[in-house]
């Protein structure tokens, strides 16, 4: 990825502050019980103008670089394992869930799945290219 | 697995992993696993180095026998 130029640095920094900003003063009003409906919608806003701001900056200035390369067929790789582990995991899951009696889980935590088994792919993968 | 003479026009000309990669505009990562075979290269890749070289792609890449084996060069055949 290349590096981010001042308005994508700007977008990338204020996306991260307005989404975690966004989402910790939601949980927080709502741990205390006092989050309303309205002041909800406007918080999770917030912190959805804020995550798309963050991956913005991010596509751009990756678009912008030169993508060729070992990186890409190791991005490529990752991203067949994430689906593979995303699909599987959430079908299997979804039958325990309606099946098993497992909680419900929000749709954040296959999102948190997905970026996790990403990362660590291409980690893995990565590492491996360096030992060879 | 297509074949390539990098190590020996690298080392003919007594460069390093970091400096064809810095000529060809690929991260050393890309050099060091298109050497071990663990990568090939995009038709992009492979006219840099091309380029690199002052060489024709033939001259850099070899292709994989076994891959060319299954190229048929038979005529069309006439449905009956």
């Amino acid at each position: 990825m290349d590096e981010l130029n001042r308005s994508e640095w700007l977008a990338a920094v204020g996306g991260f502050v307005l989404f975690v900003g966004g989402a910790v003063a939601a949980g927080v009003l709502h741990a205390r019980d006092s989050l309303t409906v309205p002041g909800g919608a406007i918080l999770a806003v917030v912190a959805i103008v804020g995550e798309m701001a963050l991956v913005g900056a991010a596509v751009r200035a990756l678009l912008r670089s030169d993508t060729e390369g070992v990186e890409r067929q190791d991005a490529a790789a990752a991203s067949m394992v994430t689906v593979l582990v995303v699909v599987v995991g959430g079908l299997a899951y979804s039958l325990l869930e309606a099946f098993a009696g497992l909680p419900r889980v929000t749709a954040a935590v296959p999102a948190a799945v997905a970026l996790a088994t990403w990362v660590v792919s291409w980690t893995w993968l990565r590492g491996e290219a360096r030992a060879e | 697995m297509i074949g390539n003479r990098l190590p020996v026009l690298r080392a003919e000309r007594r460069w390093s992993q970091a400096e064809l990669a810095r000529r060809a505009h690929v991260s050393r990562q890309t050099i060091v696993s298109l050497e071990n075979g663990r990568y090939e290269p995009t038709l992009k890749i492979a006219f840099r180095l091309a380029s690199v070289f002052g060489l024709p792609v033939e001259g850099i890449f070899s292709p994989d026998p076994d891959d060319l084996g299954q190229v048929s060069h038979d005529p069309v055949a006439e449905a009956p």
